[in-house]
């Protein structure tokens, strides 16, 4: 409790209301912030706080509840600074709350035009903050800055055109003195990018196109002017390494998402993971996990980053259990593909071949009869946060096996109309989800806990040996990181959507955690 | 006794209007159906399911606990349900009349020309034993789904199906399941719910059971369902008519 006391002293010092580029490369070093959306630029999503820890998180009690009021899937990470916790909601909404009393300090929302068609809920998935200003896409394609103590929206640019079918839901990153933002859209038909905005003046720095025209590196993996239509969205937040000086991000799938007739070629980048110079924007190298993929198989994954010893010698590495089922384990630096292994049940592909390229098998392609392929359209895992603990050095991934029957259909691109091309029937009854803990040198899964539903919450990862998470049926978890006994849990009473965070607030531990269309926090009794 | 006369043929009139308003005009041929389905494989598939099924939205071929007109349903189609996850679908009059046409081919009523209802309502609380587990207005069984009115809400061809193999298609809080509990009973049932940590039966004999899974060795899908199959081993085919004909018309 002392230790904990008097780092926070120190801390209190050089008060919140200026988040420098230090504050963020400090990561979670800071026990009462949580500052970007994996909580650091790594994405391992790991706290190092281990005040609640296998022996006592049993005891783990309802500290408040936050009613949002607002329904839609909550899928947002709260960012907390100093005792004040900042979260977004669905259709733009936010809050800034009492991180002691949960009790509302302001709320923000913004005015979204009335006929806006968005795919998969009007959801947020968090701010991020840099100086006094947090930073929030909306749904209408916008980026927009708030003032910290207030919610007074202070600026706003336009990222693109709404009407184009544009939208935006991820929370932004913060790369030196730069808003990074991704983009949503390729259910849409719309061309995928990644942008870049100066802080200070709110100017877009660069702006990487994850489709290229032709002439430009990956414009030959495009038949006719299907490019223009090419999908390959940038929703969900990447990480940055400082020292190698990369933003990682994944891209999501081309259009229209189950039927390829129209575009022949691989369609780089679409279900990729890129490798970005920040200062730049220009590529320094990519992976793509499902060439010319017809199962909308987004690579819209967290990136995580860590250091490992492989063949005993040190590697950076970044790892991503994919959409398609294979679990990819790369060096950062070059993007040379080390591990590549299923680690839930697929149809589609033997394996991935020595080139980096799957082994597609006969009978993997959505048909107009329908075609039954493992795993279905959500696939292995989707956007929900991994976490990664480096002294169990175990990725805690949120599984799904879920096989589907597949249909395609021609499909005419139409402004503003959903372009896919096709659709699947999932059986009610058949299928799970699971909590998987997988060792990222082998993708062998150690241990797994069985939903009875797939979960579409992710995992949190922390210093006291603790797994948390949640599930569709509505339940809080705590697992031991090695053996994944379940620990503790609460039912909370609705789907969880969002990844849990953690944070001290004076000497205790909290864990916080969306869950329906609630912000439930946890801790210790006194 | 002219202005009655006057009065009565405004009202009349006011009166047809107002029924027809309460059903869209529109044409059920087999072609709208075709025109709604491809608008709701665009537009509601993704949450409802191809087959309308349900996903992460509901079963749409299920008993709805609102009765709904069609200009009802058009506009909670196009307005969607505040409070939920449906959200309002764009789409024009004509759209939504299809999607409607659509929806409805996917449910009732039921329309049965052939067969005695008599002799099916006696089938029905005798030799075919469905009483033993459906509730009709009030009497009869719990295991399975009340039937007051399923003439209503299922469609001719439903009804084929599930007399014919009911495990084909099960309703939510009617899978059949078997527990065997840690020392050793064996329950079997249909489920109501379940999470990772509890169970929610009802068991044979009608009993409400709950459980939290610490305490069961090992809990079991069952394939086929506790409903069984009406074959001509079990019903002939003039007395599968009749009882067809008293379900068509459980309204």
């Amino acid at each position: 409790m002392k230790k904990f006391a008097l780092i926070l002293i120190t801390v209190q010092l050089s008060f919140g209301q200026n988040i420098t580029t230090q504050d963020l490369l400090n990561g979670l070093k800071a026990p009462a912030r949580w500052l970007t959306y994996s909580g650091d630029y790594s994405g391992q999503r790991h706290s190092p706080l281990s005040q609640i820890e296998a022996s006592n998180v049993s005891r783990l009690k309802t500290a408040w509840i936050f009613q949002t009021g607002v329904a839609g899937k909550f899928e947002a990470t709260p960012l907390v600074i100093d005792g004040v916790v900042y979260v977004t909601g669905p259709e733009n909404h936010a809050w800034a709350l009492d991180a002691k009393s949960g009790r509302e300090i302001w709320h923000h929302v913004d005015n979204l035009p009335p006929s806006m068609d968005v795919c998969c809920g009007k959801v947020n998935r968090g701010f991020a903050v840099y100086r006094d200003k947090l930073y929030m896409t909306t749904l209408d394609a916008n980026l927009v800055a708030l003032d910290l103590k207030t919610g007074s929206v202070v600026g706003g640019v336009i990222i693109d055109d709404y009407k184009k079918g544009y939208s935006a839901t991820a929370a932004p990153l913060v790369v030196k003195d730069k808003i990074v933002v991704g983009i949503a859209g390729a259910d849409y038909g719309t061309r995928g990018f990644l942008d870049a905005f100066d802080a200070a003046s709110g100017k877009l720095a660069w702006r990487f196109w994850t489709i290229p025209k032709p002439g430009e590196p990956g414009g030959d993996t495009w038949a006719a002017n299907s490019w223009e239509r090419g999908g390959g969205s940038t929703w969900l937040t990447g990480t940055y390494d400082p020292e190698l000086n990369l933003i990682y991000w994944g891209t999501g799938n081309p259009a229209p998402n189950l039927n390829g007739a129209n575009r022949q070629g691989d369609n780089l980048f679409t279900n990729s993971l890129v490798a970005i110079d920040p200062d730049s924007g220009k590529l320094r190298w990519h992976y793509q996990f499902t060439p010319h993929d017809t199962h909308d198989w987004d690579a819209n994954h967290i990136p995580v980053l860590a250091d490992m010893t492989v063949g005993g010698i040190k590697r950076r590495l970044v790892f991503v259990a994919n959409r398609n089922g294979f679990f990819y384990t790369f060096d950062r630096t070059n993007g040379e593909l080390l591990v590549a292994k299923p680690y839930i049940r697929t149809s589609w592909a033997k394996e991935i071949g020595r080139n980096g390229k799957p082994v597609v098998l006969p009978g993997s392609e959505p048909t107009e009869k329908g075609q039954l392929i493992c795993p279905d359209m959500d696939g292995g895992t989707n956007w929900m946060s991994p976490s990664f603990n480096p002294d169990s050095g175990l990725l805690y991934v949120t599984a799904r096996e879920v096989c589907a029957t597949y249909y395609s259909w021609p499909e005419e691109y139409k402004q503003g109309n959903t372009y896919w091309g096709g659709n699947s029937v999932r059986p009610r009854n058949s299928g799970y989800g699971a909590l998987r803990a997988i060792d990222p040198l082998t993708a062998e899964v150690k241990w797994e806990f069985r939903y009875p539903t797939p979960s579409m919450a992710g995992t949190l990862s922390t210093a006291g040996g603790l797994v948390f998470t949640g599930d569709m049926e509505g339940n809080i978890s705590a697992f031991d990181a090695r053996t994944g006994k379940n620990l503790w849990h609460l039912q909370t009473g609705a789907p969880i959507y969002a990844a849990p965070m953690t944070f001290m607030l004076g000497d205790k531990q909290y864990v916080l955690i969306a869950a329906g269309v609630n912000l439930i926090a946890l801790t210790l009794p006194a | 006794m002219r202005t009655t006369a006057a009065q009565t043929i405004i009202v009349l009139l006011l009166f047809c209007i107002c029924a027809a308003g309460a059903q869209l005009p529109y044409d059920d041929s087999p072609a709208a159906v075709e025109q709604g389905l491809r608008i709701f494989r665009t537009k509601c598939a993704r949450c409802h399911n191809l087959n309308a099924q349900g996903y992460t939205g509901r079963d749409l071929t299920q008993q709805w606990k609102r009765k709904l007109t069609d200009a009802q349903l058009a506009t909670l189609i196009t307005q969607g349900i505040p409070g939920t996850a449906m959200p309002p679908i764009k789409l024009d009059s004509t759209q939504t009349a299809h999607v409607v046409v659509y929806l409805r081919s996917l449910r009732g009523p039921a329309r049965v020309d052939t067969g005695d209802p008599k002799k099916g309502e006696a089938l029905f609380w005798g030799k075919a034993e469905c009483s033993k587990c459906h509730m009709v207005r009030g009497r009869g069984g719990r295991l399975g789904p009340d039937l007051t009115q399923v003439g209503f809400l299922r469609s001719k061809s439903f009804l084929i199906r599930e007399l014919r193999n009911p495990s084909d298609y099960v309703p939510r809080g009617y899978d059949p399941v078997m527990l065997v509990t840690n020392s050793g009973e064996r329950v079997k049932g249909v489920r109501k719910n379940e999470d990772a940590f509890s169970i929610q039966i009802m068991d044979e004999n009608e009993n409400l059971r709950m459980f939290e899974k610490s305490d069961l060795r090992d809990i079991s899908q069952l394939d086929q369902s506790l409903m069984p199959a009406y074959d001509p081993d079990r019903l002939s085919e003039a007395e599968y008519n009749d009882l067809l004909r008293y379900l068509a018309g459980l309204q």
